[in-house]
């Protein structure tokens, strides 16, 4: 007699044996998603359409749950009223039945954030909804209220041992005790400064362990960001260009042709520096100037981002003058309509010192870079709005071919362009049609929304399923915060320190200061025209 | 002819233009040179990320193949080479049209997104195809061959233009005879004669089915209920075949049959109303399937449009996906004794065919689960055969 081969249980597998090679968007395990500052401006104009988008492509998992959380009294149907508002103000079509299925999973939760009561009818109120909905303990936070609260927010969750999950050790639970994952989405600003950045770290190290804090900077989200990646690391064709012996010198731009949208207030305490170059800017920066990692696991690309951040020289009183320069803009023109100064928009002091401008100059002490400057810029009010990162590539060795007077060809460029129309663009010379040797740069174009049709999905969009897959890869690991900050502190300490004696230095509307162009020329270049 | 794109830009195609069979690629460099010296001289950008090429017998298939083009050169460039072969037609001739698409770039610069060629061959002149074809496939990149035709795949014409293929791409929701035609593709694909990839098209319109169904299982909670499913029922739409079950049904199954360790124990059972009823074993646990077409009035939708799976024992639990035809969407439900349901409705918008085709471009090579779940399909339907 034969018997039957034993099978193995699929409970005992730790994956779905269903999702095993579908050739599809992953999906989340089921999970409430608990937004703190839910009736907030970024919660309803950025949150909410990135989690609808999500649903209409089906990329939420069943059951998927969200309890909006804010000091405003407000019933669930209220809540999901105010969403649906929301949400219809921005063009979504909120009469289907994904709608209506999507809205109810919406809940409500008012809370004081201070009451430590509050954060415990919390965990009731999770697990309640774990049961109804199936969502199995997973629970994500997302912390979209002001920095200032990020703290109270923190203190919170640890009060009431929201943060612990199966992976615990505190717990002494497994896996498969079914007690789920618990995960939380930081906005930036981490810290407005070393020792504020440090102090939140500790807090949030009190509630969570570094392995479940996502702290969410959207512009690693964007494709061509991710794509920088692929393009070093999957072709073969320029990684070996990809260094010193190659590249004369990379410029990053980040500008922005908007005033301050009536964050006036906010940007007094931040300006450029804090709010664009210490994140955003020096994100683009460590992708692009990273080793290849040895696999595409979180952790192992922001070890290689955070070895960028550490190799970066540092800056010391004496090196700032010649290396970074602030900027604020004055009134002037943006697409044929006058603007005020920033000096005069609302929530800002009339004799404010805030820069609203900031370029740098940085070198990475590395085998890679020695010597190769990455400068950096971004600010308000300029003449466009546009983020890119410009490899320039050394001047030819030798010159082949007569060009006339100045005997001179332009060097090859490779632009990774981020916003708007993200693509990449490569210049390269090529002869003109004719008897004679005559060369012109040619631009070759690659843009995501024409050579692949798609734009490829929003920047929180990405994020938001990232973390609840739980592949932190995209955001900035606590080490890599600190470094940047330790790099930034001797300029915010001096900037904090000496009055800039000029402002406002630049029209609105322009490419910025004049010193701006002085940092380049110094060193005998010039920002690309853009 | 301009059509909207969409993402609001716009695609421009030429009018077809008669030429040459031989004189095909010296007609597509003129036309790009053409347009690139138009407007004052701005260069054209031609960018192109593979070789489609298009088999058939059918000469009404210009439209659909046009349809399919303007819908998928804006986000896949490519060179589209459509072979229709008539070799009953009385006359013997070969005709060749050249097109290209063109879609607008930031600066006023246009980027020559296809180059479509047409080539119709009647009578004796399809012995020629071979040679008038396989010379306008672009050699840097690969090759796509999209066969719309019944299996058996075969000839030497099919077998020389897979031979220069890198990936097949045909529809089993066409076949005739869906028993016995999934039979011989899954010989192609399991013995492999040609060494390329294969992609079928009805497969590609189980994704969302097979997401959703995943979907249930991705928490702990349930997923010990794949232990003790019981019972199965596929629910499908096909009134194109008679009484067969559709070849789509039976994916679905031989896709949960191979990802849960499911072995047919008996052959398929035809009773009343077009329910065919399928014993499986996993280890000992019996379950039983029931495929039930179902039919629609009106709309000519075909496909599957319910799955449902009930699990016994200490899991007890049922889970449904039930496509809602008047608001393309599905609604997921699972039901447990003394337990709220859940239930949710997302989309399920019936995909073009350009969509689907457009799909197979961006997840290349073989797939082993379609291999596995044809391997486990054919063994269910053509068990005790």
């Amino acid at each position: 007699m034969t018997t039957a081969p034993t099978l193995p249980t699929v409970s005992a597998e730790q994956v779905n044996p269903l999702r095993h090679g579908l050739q599809i968007e992953r999906t989340p395990e089921p999970c409430i998603m608990i937004i703190a500052g839910a009736t907030g401006d970024l919660s309803h104009r950025k949150l909410m359409p990135s989690i609808f988008n999500l649903a209409q492509s089906r990329l939420l998992p069943g059951g998927f749950t969200v309890v909006g959380m804010a000091r405003t009294k407000m019933s669930d149907d209220a809540f999901r009223d105010s969403v649906k508002a929301s949400l219809k103000e921005q063009g979504y079509d909120t009469t289907t039945p994904v709608w209506e299925s999507f809205a109810n999973g919406l809940y409500y939760f008012d809370a004081d954030y201070q009451d430590a009561q509050r954060w415990a009818d919390l965990g009731e109120k999770l697990k309640t909804l774990d049961e109804a909905r199936g969502t199995g303990g997973n629970h994500l936070f997302y912390l979209a209220v002001p920095p200032s609260a990020f703290p109270t927010i923190v203190q919170g969750i640890a009060s009431s041992n929201l943060g612990r999950d199966a992976n615990d050790p505190l717990q002494g639970l497994s896996p498969t005790e079914a007690h789920g994952w618990v995960r939380i989405i930081i906005e930036k600003p981490f810290g407005r400064d070393l020792t504020s950045a440090r102090a939140l770290q500790r807090e949030v190290t009190n509630a969570f362990r570094e392995d479940q804090v996502y702290r969410i900077d959207h512009y690693l989200g964007k494709e061509t960001v991710q794509n920088m990646l692929v393009f070093r690391f999957a072709n073969l064709l320029f990684e070996p260009v990809w260094n010193r012996r190659y590249v004369d010198h990379v410029q990053i731009t980040v500008a922005e042709s908007l005033g301050l949208e009536g964050r006036g207030a906010y940007y007094e305490e931040a300006g450029a520096l804090r709010d664009m170059i210490q994140s955003h800017v020096m994100q683009v920066l460590s992708i692009a100037a990273m080793e290849p990692p040895a696999t595409f696991k979180a952790n192992e690309v922001r070890d290689e981002t955070a070895k960028v951040m550490r190799a970066i020289r540092p800056f010391t009183p004496d090196t700032i003058p010649a290396n970074a320069v602030r900027g604020q803009y004055g009134k002037g023109w943006i697409g044929g309509q006058r603007v005020p100064g920033y000096r005069e928009e609302e929530g800002c002091k009339p004799d404010s010192n805030t820069e609203t401008y900031a370029a740098m100059k940085f070198l990475i002490d590395n085998w890679r870079w020695a010597g190769v400057p990455f400068y950096v810029r971004s600010g308000k009010r300029l003449a466009r709005r546009l983020s890119e990162v410009a490899i320039q590539f050394r001047e030819l060795p030798h010159l082949l071919f007569e060009q006339g007077p100045t005997d001179r060809v332009e060097v090859n460029s490779l632009v990774l362009r981020i916003q708007p129309d993200e693509g990449i663009s490569m210049r390269f010379e090529a002869k003109l049609p004719g008897p004679q040797m005559s060369l012109r740069p040619v631009r070759m174009d690659f843009r995501y929304g024409t050579s692949f049709g798609s734009q490829g999905v929003d920047g929180y969009q990405r994020l938001i399923l990232d973390c609840m897959l739980g592949d932190a890869s995209l955001f900035p690991r606590y080490d890599w915060v600190d470094a940047s900050w330790t790099l930034f502190m001797p300029i915010l300490d001096t900037w904090s320190q000496t009055r800039p004696g000029n402002f406002p230095n630049y029209e609105a509307g322009t490419w910025g200061p004049a010193e701006s162009a002085a940092l380049l020329e110094r060193d005998g270049h010039r920002w690309r025209r853009i | 002819m301009t059509n909207a794109t969409p993402n609001g830009g716009t695609i421009t195609a030429s009018e077809p233009l008669a030429v040459d069979p031989e004189k095909v690629l010296q007609t597509l460099t003129k036309a790009w040179q053409q347009r690139a010296t138009v407007g004052g001289g701005d260069a054209i950008v031609r960018a192109a990320t593979l070789n489609l090429l298009i088999f058939s017998q059918d000469p009404n298939v210009s439209q659909l193949i046009d349809d399919v083009l303007s819908e998928i050169v804006e986000k896949h460039p490519l060179r589209a080479i459509t072979v229709i072969a008539q070799p009953k037609a009385p006359e013997s001739a070969m005709r060749a049209w050249t097109q290209v698409h063109t879609t607008a770039l930031n600066g006023g610069v246009r980027q020559l997104c296809c180059e479509q060629v047409t080539i119709d061959a009647r009578g004796d002149a399809v012995d020629g195809l071979e040679g008038a074809v396989l010379p306008l496939i672009d050699p840097e990149l690969p090759v796509y061959l999209w066969w719309r035709g019944d299996p058996p795949f075969e000839g030497s014409f099919f077998e020389r233009l897979v031979g220069s293929s890198d990936y097949m791409i045909f529809d089993s929701a066409d076949f005739r005879e869906p028993d016995e035609d999934l039979a011989w593709v899954g010989h192609l694909v399991k013995d492999q004669p040609f060494d390329i990839a294969y992609s079928d098209v009805n497969w590609a319109r189980l994704t969302p089915w097979q997401a959703l169904t995943a979907q249930f299982f991705d928490g702990l909670e349930f997923r010990p209920c794949l232990d003790a499913i019981s019972d199965v029922r596929i629910e499908y739409v096909d009134d194109n075949f008679g009484s067969r079950v559709s070849a789509q049904a039976w994916l679905l199954l031989g896709w949960l049959a191979s990802r849960l360790g499911w072995r047919p124990v008996s052959a398929p059972a035809s009773g009343e109303d077009g329910v065919v009823t399928v014993r499986l074993q996993r280890g000992e646990n019996p379950i039983t399937v029931t495929l039930q077409r179902e039919s629609v009035e009106g709309d000519a939708f075909h496909g599957v449009i319910a799955l449902q799976m009930v699990s016994t024992g200490q899991t007890s639990a049922n889970f449904r996906v039930e496509y809602l035809g008047d608001s393309q969407c599905a609604r997921t439900i699972v039901r447990q004794e003394g337990a709220p349901s859940i239930e949710r409705v997302v989309n399920m918008d019936e995909p073009s065919e350009a969509f689907l085709i457009g799909r197979e471009f961006e997840s290349p090579g073989r797939d082993a689960l379609y291999a596995d779940a044809l391997r486990a399909a054919v063994a269910i339907s053509m068990f005790g055969q």
